[in-house]
């Protein structure tokens, strides 16, 4: 897993790109997510359109992050989400907890307001 | 010996001194003064003559250490006799009363890196105590020398401000650092009663000494770390074997039915579990989950959920209730990224009514006699995230005749790491062609062809299948 950071005004998109397969994966991610949060950064986006596989335990990361920014008042959603990804939510049902958007702008223009 | 021996030189030569003064008093008053002036004359000779003696006797000594040392080490002895040895013949070598070797230790307690005692010599032995010795490392003679990476040598201790006192009786001091691998890890260190016991070509011998404690050291946390990683080994050997032991250990006899199920973990310890759970005369549960993760930690988690689901299944009938229960339980008992996926369900034998609940699990895939495929998905989202989820119960009734596979992610994702994953259309494919085989041959038909899916490109997780036929 490779992993980008860019601010865009009050949000940040991190970016994942290549295998999440959960591992250390789980806390470099964590890190990264820790760092803005420090810093007052509570809205987060994580664009999954580079990831090209997930397993079941790099969902753990991703409910991982999500409960880690929850704990800090913050915001999670996701964007971009692949077919594979797709499916592995629709299985698990956690379409119902992971707000998503189909474009990063899209997930970004739902903070406002 | 030669200690004792250099010594006694010392001594004639300081005698021969007194006797040269008496001599030069008394021979003022006459006889024989010619001849004792010459003996005197000759006295700067002997003097030169003792000096080499005793300079090659101690370059003797040096090498003598250097070489028990050595073959010493080559031999493979413990650290505690090295550095033993070590500060024992340095003794002969360079004189001491108290000798020690220091490494640097990390101790929160005192915010940082500290100078503990490894092995001492003619200190009081309260400093090998945990609680009286911690010097830190920027304090004391020891510390200028680990900080500086350089041997010192200090002929009045009382003079220097950075001495702290270890024992009352020390004047002179004399430390080398021990290195290893381009690192300090610590000194030895000795300590004389007599102001300018040491002499400065001592240093170099101290260094080389130092370096052999450094092998010695660095062999002994070798060996240690070997140690460990054999205990490591044996501990997961029985952590697997327990897992082994919590999973069944042939498939149950039911009446009407034959039922198969089989675990291939990927590590040593896997985090896929199912079971077979007897509950009454006619019902059976069957069980299929997916810890996420490997190793202990899903290991602890599989074992944890076993329990609690044995456990409810025996008082509470209603199989929504029971996941409710575990899902519950296991939202309070592990961390946010640790989830459980499982599909579970309660076959009634004399009926073939299959009762269960899908929790965030791939679907368990039935095919009908006729043909028609089935996926089993109605349940409720995975276990352990979510405190407030509920779940449904969905209900099948298998007719004769019929095949039913229930599995973990491990079968269908084969390969999709690399390229397409093995998927479950191929499974159902495969099952349909297998129609008149065991409930055994099947579930092994379904790994077998999920590996060879793979075909060693990808990362193979933790592989189970059930497999249920009703004749």
């Amino acid at each position: 897993m490779k992993l980008k950071s860019e601010r865009h005004g009050s949000v940040v998109v991190i970016e994942l790109k290549g295998k999440i397969m959960g591992g250390p994966d789980s806390a470099v991610f964590r890190d990264e997510l820790k760092s803005h949060l420090d810093s007052g950064v509570k809205r987060v986006i994580v664009d999954l359109g580079k990831v090209d596989w997930m397993n079941s335990s790099g969902l753990g990361i991703l409910i991982g992050g999500l409960t880690t920014v929850k704990n800090s008042d913050g915001e999670m959603k996701l964007a971009r989400v692949t077919e594979k990804i797709k499916s592995l939510l629709m299985i698990t049902k956690l379409v119902q907890v992971f707000e998503s958007y189909d474009s990063v702008e899209d997930a970004i223009a739902s903070f406002a307001g | 010996m030669k200690a004792t021996f250099v010594q006694e030189i010392d001594r004639a030569l300081a005698s021969l001194r007194k006797f040269q003064e008496s001599l030069e008093k008394g021979s003022q008053e006459g006889g024989g003064r010619a001849q004792v002036l010459e003996i005197a004359g000759q006295l700067p000779k002997v003097e030169q003559l003792l000096a080499q003696i005793l300079q090659g006797l101690s370059f003797q000594t040096e090498f003598d250490l250097l070489r028990d040392t050595a073959l010493l080490l080559a031999r493979a002895v413990d650290e505690d006799q090295v550095l033993s040895a070590i500060l024992e013949g340095l003794k002969n070598a360079i004189p001491y009363e108290a000798a020690g070797i220091f490494l640097i230790r990390d101790d929160p307690e005192r915010g940082g890196a500290v100078i503990r005692a490894q092995k001492i010599l003619g200190y009081p032995k309260e400093l090998l105590a945990y609680d009286k010795f911690r010097q830190k490392v920027d304090e004391g003679i020891l510390g200028w020398v680990i900080r500086n990476a350089r041997a010192e040598l200090v002929d009045n201790v009382l003079e220097d401000p950075r001495y702290i006192m270890a024992r009352p009786e020390t004047r002179s001091e004399i430390a080398a650092p021990i290195i290893s691998k381009g690192v300090v890890i610590g000194c030895i260190n000795l300590e004389a009663d007599r102001v300018g016991a040491f002499r400065p070509d001592s240093l170099r011998l101290l260094e080389n000494l130092a370096s052999y404690a450094a092998v010695a050291l660095d062999r002994a946390q070798i060996h240690r770390e070997l140690i460990q990683a054999r205990e490591f080994e044996r501990e997961l050997e029985i952590a697997r074997q327990i897992q082994l032991n919590l999973l069944p250990r042939g498939a149950p006899r039911f009446e009407g039915y034959d039922i198969a199920g089989l675990n291939v973990p990927s590590l040593a310890i896997g985090g896929d579990y199912y079971d077979f759970i007897r509950i009454g005369s006619e019902d059976l549960g069957l069980v299929v989950a997916d810890v996420a993760g490997k190793g202990v930690a899903a290991g602890l988690v599989m074992s944890g959920l076993r329990a609690a689901l044995r456990a409810r299944v025996e008082t509470i009938y209603a199989i929504k209730k029971v996941l409710a229960d575990i899902n519950q339980f296991l939202c309070e008992s592990t961390g946010a990224d640790r989830f459980v996926t499982a599909a579970y369900g309660v076959l009634h034998g004399p009926s073939g009514r299959f009762t269960y609940v899908n929790a965030g699990h791939n679907p368990s895939f039935l095919l009908h006699p006729n043909g028609q495929e089935e996926w089993l998905k109605t349940g409720g989202p995975l276990l352990g995230v979510m405190t407030e989820a509920r779940f449904e119960q969905g209900f099948v009734d298998l007719p004769h005749g019929c095949i039913l596979v229930m599995y973990t992610d491990g079968i269908v994702e084969a390969g999709g790491d690399v390229a397409e994953e093995y998927g479950g259309e191929r499974m159902a494919r495969l099952v349909r062609t297998l129609r008149g085989e065991s409930a055994r041959a099947i579930a092994r038909a379904i790994e077998r062809e999920a590996v060879a899916f793979n075909g060693g490109r990808g990362e193979l997780d933790d592989r189970t299948v059930i497999v249920v036929k009703r004749s």
